[in-house]
């Protein structure tokens, strides 16, 4: 038995790992083009800020390819023929055709530029996904005095916001639309995000669009809005999302649209092929694109599963994301962006923090909140539970605070 | 605890805060490492072993993470895959601590008793005896009250305050949370399950203690069990009886040493705060509520280390006041005595002292 698994991200190395865990026999390759072995990626914020050094990154413990067995092989997949069960991957210039037995895809997506930078290739601008980029980051960070421009007010763009400005630099914070760090984010939370930032210096642009950008040299000097203004600028970082890798499926004949499309046991539409983490979009679910850390190790923990016959599910539920902004905590659980009108929003303002809480037919079903001290143990025990709530919202808190 | 652990260890991103935040020695661990070694059917390797029965579970890695990962309950689950290779001293520290001995565990702990009473003869009836007579309060101080002076003085302000109450103290009456702390989860559940059935017999109304580890461990009996009393420390409950108090002021100002369990796990920080605010000037250290540093009590590896890390504490005190108060009487019992530049004091000796000086005056 021959599993290959596309792309060394953690979505394809939790796969391999089940699998080895599951059987001791059979022959693992992982192909992955960086050649870097998995590194912690949401860690590169602080590698960048010098808090970490490289070798701290690594998100395995030395001699884990040789003790698991595992062949770990530098090279670009490509193309894919599900019927043959054959890939071709290109190994330093070479081409050579390779067949499997359960083929994963993991391979992850490739960062958005926008439109408007054409494909130029600038100097001052910048992604923030791997390790190339984050070191190309910090040497130009050091000469760089200006304007960080980050566009993007999703998630990425957020923390490197924060990031930048923890590190003393001049940053504004562009967002195309009236939503921050997630879409359907509660309007007051909103606010309060906001503010928080322009406290700490960072200027935040909202709802604009921009409709020319000014270039000297290799450079990109300024972005015009469609409000008329001139923004002058000394670097951009683009955080615009991810595009998942669809080459490959496109190509094998996998049903996809804004990614793979998988069932709830991570097989795409043909036998013997899987995908997992980043490309992939759960169609079956309320909640369809889940590119965050947790859920892309579960989803390949559960494919590896699946590979050698196993039938476990995935339940997207309760998605969750907590993180620090400038020491103050933000979180959101499951469905704290449902509209409707059988949902019942419940909110409670604290001296040094902001709560609200989704309830729907008792039971609760999301939640955020920003600042106080709260633990997300609680919130996702409720909600995974299902533990209907009685005596109203008062009830609801006093379980969570426990 | 399986389920919990291994989502937590999905949750981990690297980011290392936790690492940086620990106040344990640690030598060239890395998450990844110490990520593998947390899963349920690895190996740990050595540098792991030594680090996780060094951790003393303060919960200082909690409010760092940004994911939201609880790192304590990972190590403790790490400590609890390895309770079979403890090393000699937890072993024999745990022995010491165990409710249900027999043979000649039972015989030493009984000799040790026996010593126990003879020294302190007034304390005498309140060790290893379980109080069945109804009363509102019960004191519960556990294996502390082998410390007999903070007993005695406790014992002085509840009298005071004039409420009837229980004691409930001695070796076998032990919280369970020391053999939480290494890892032995059957142990502990059976020693909180000991310790309920022993409370209920004088069915309170309130439980009191001074001591972090046994608080804890009464909130988790509270939640496993549901029971109905409150649960307070000796400092809040005396609160509560603020007005009977004289007001004098004791000294220019008085910074305070947070509890990790009682004011970071618990959010119970304030007690402490107010009481300083009655008799004193409270100023506050930069390390303190949840980012208060550790007594390293529970960690018995390292002496040496510990010592000198609890002197870097007082120094910091030492920046701010004189006097340096604290509200855990584990905490109290590492740094008294240690350091003859800075006073420490449990916070109950103002309640005290302000007593004896109004008493001197009338």
């Amino acid at each position: 038995m021959k599993y290959m698994i596309i792309g060394g991200g953690c979505a394809g190395i939790e796969a391999a790992r089940e699998i080895r865990r599951r059987d001791s026999e059979v022959k693992i390759i992982i192909i992955d083009d960086s050649g870097d072995s998995f590194i912690f990626r949401p860690a590169l914020k602080e590698y960048l800020m010098g808090a970490i050094r490289k070798e701290e990154l690594r998100g395995l413990p030395a001699g884990f390819f040789i003790d698991k067995r595992i062949e770990f092989l530098k090279g670009t997949v490509t193309s894919l023929d599900a019927d043959k069960t054959l890939i071709t991957v290109k190994e330093n210039g070479k081409d050579t055709v390779k067949n499997y037995d359960k083929l994963l895809l993991a391979h992850g997506g490739r960062p958005n530029l926008p439109p408007y930078l054409g494909d130029r290739d600038l100097k001052n601008v910048f992604q923030f996904k791997s390790l190339g980029d984050a070191e190309s980051i910090k040497s130009h960070l050091k000469t760089s005095k200006g304007r960080c421009m980050v566009i993007g007010g999703g998630v990425l763009g957020v923390e490197t916001a924060e990031l930048l400005s923890r590190m003393d630099h001049n940053v504004t914070l562009l967002s195309r639309s009236e939503n921050l760090v997630f879409r359907g984010i509660p309007k007051r939370l909103r606010q309060r995000v906001r503010n928080l930032f322009e406290k700490n210096g960072v200027a935040i642009l909202m709802c604009k669009m921009v409709t020319d950008i000014e270039i000297s040299g290799d450079r990109l000097t300024g972005l015009v809005l469609d409000d008329g203004n001139l923004l002058e600028m000394d670097m951009l970082i683009a955080c615009t999302g991810i595009s998942p890798n669809l080459n490959l499926a496109a190509e094998a004949g996998l049903e996809i649209s804004k990614g793979i499309h998988v069932d709830r046991t991570m097989r795409t539409s043909r036998e013997n092929v899987f995908a997992a983490g980043d490309c992939v979009v759960l169609d079956w679910s309320s909640r369809k694109i889940l590119r965050l850390w947790e859920p892309s190790r579960r989803m390949g923990r559960i494919a590896g599963a699946n590979m050698t016959g196993a039938n476990e599910v995935f339940d997207p539920y309760p998605s969750f994301y907590h993180t620090y902004l400038f020491d103050v905590p933000l979180g959101f659980f499951g469905d704290f962006d449902t509209p409707g009108e059988d949902y019942d929003r419940v909110t409670r303002k604290t001296d040094d923090g902001y709560r609200e809480l989704v309830i729907k037919n008792n039971r609760l079903v999301g939640a955020s909140f920003m600042g106080g001290r709260p633990s997300p143990p609680p919130f996702l025990h409720l909600m995974k539970s299902g533990k209907k709530i009685r005596g109203g919202s008062d009830s609801c808190w006093m379980m969570i605070s426990i | 605890m399986r389920k919990w652990v291994s989502h937590d260890i999905d949750l981990c991103i690297g980011c290392n805060r936790c690492m940086e935040a620990c106040p344990v020695t640690k030598k060239h661990i890395t998450i990844a490492d110490l990520n593998m070694a947390t899963e349920p059917e690895t190996e740990v390797p050595q540098n792991i072993i030594d680090f996780s029965f060094n951790c003393v579970q303060c919960g200082r890695c909690v409010p760092v993470c940004p994911a939201g990962a609880r790192r304590d309950y990972m190590v403790l689950f790490i400590k609890y895959k390895l309770r079979a290779q403890k090393p000699g001293k937890y072993d024999k520290y745990i022995q010491i601590k165990d409710q249900d001995k027999r043979g000649f565990e039972l015989m030493k702990q009984k000799l040790y008793t026996t010593y126990m009473k003879l020294k302190h003869r007034d304390l005498r009836q309140y060790m290893g005896s379980v109080p069945s007579e109804n009363k509102e309060i019960l004191f519960y101080p556990g294996c502390y009250i082998n410390s007999p002076e903070v007993i005695r003085r406790t014992m002085k302000l509840l009298n005071f305050v004039g409420t009837p109450y229980n004691i409930l103290g001695g070796l076998n009456t032990c919280c369970g949370i020391p053999h939480l702390l290494i890892g032995e989860f059957e142990l502990a559940e059976k020693n909180m399950d000991l310790l309920h059935a022993k409370i209920n017999r004088s069915t309170p109304k309130i439980v009191i203690t001074g001591c972090a580890e046994c608080f804890e461990a009464l909130v988790r009996i509270k939640a496993k069990h549901k029971t109905e009393y409150d649960i307070l420390t000796v400092t809040e409950f005396l609160l509560t009886h603020r007005d009977k108090f004289p007001k004098v002021r004791l000294r220019p100002n008085i910074t305070l040493h947070d509890s990790c369990r009682i004011t970071r796990r618990y959010n119970r920080g304030e007690a402490p705060r107010k009481a300083i605010e009655m008799f004193s000037k409270l100023v506050e250290m930069e390390n303190s509520r949840e980012k208060t540093l550790c007594c390293y009590y529970w960690n018995m590896g390292h002496d040496g280390a510990n010592d000198k890390n609890r002197k870097k504490r007082l120094n910091e005190a030492r920046g701010k006041s004189k006097t340096l108060a604290c509200d855990c009487i584990t905490c109290y019992e590492k740094y008294v005595g240690l350091d003859d530049g800075i006073e420490v004091i449990d916070i109950l000796e103002l309640f005290e002292e302000a007593l004896d000086k109004e008493g001197g005056a009338r």
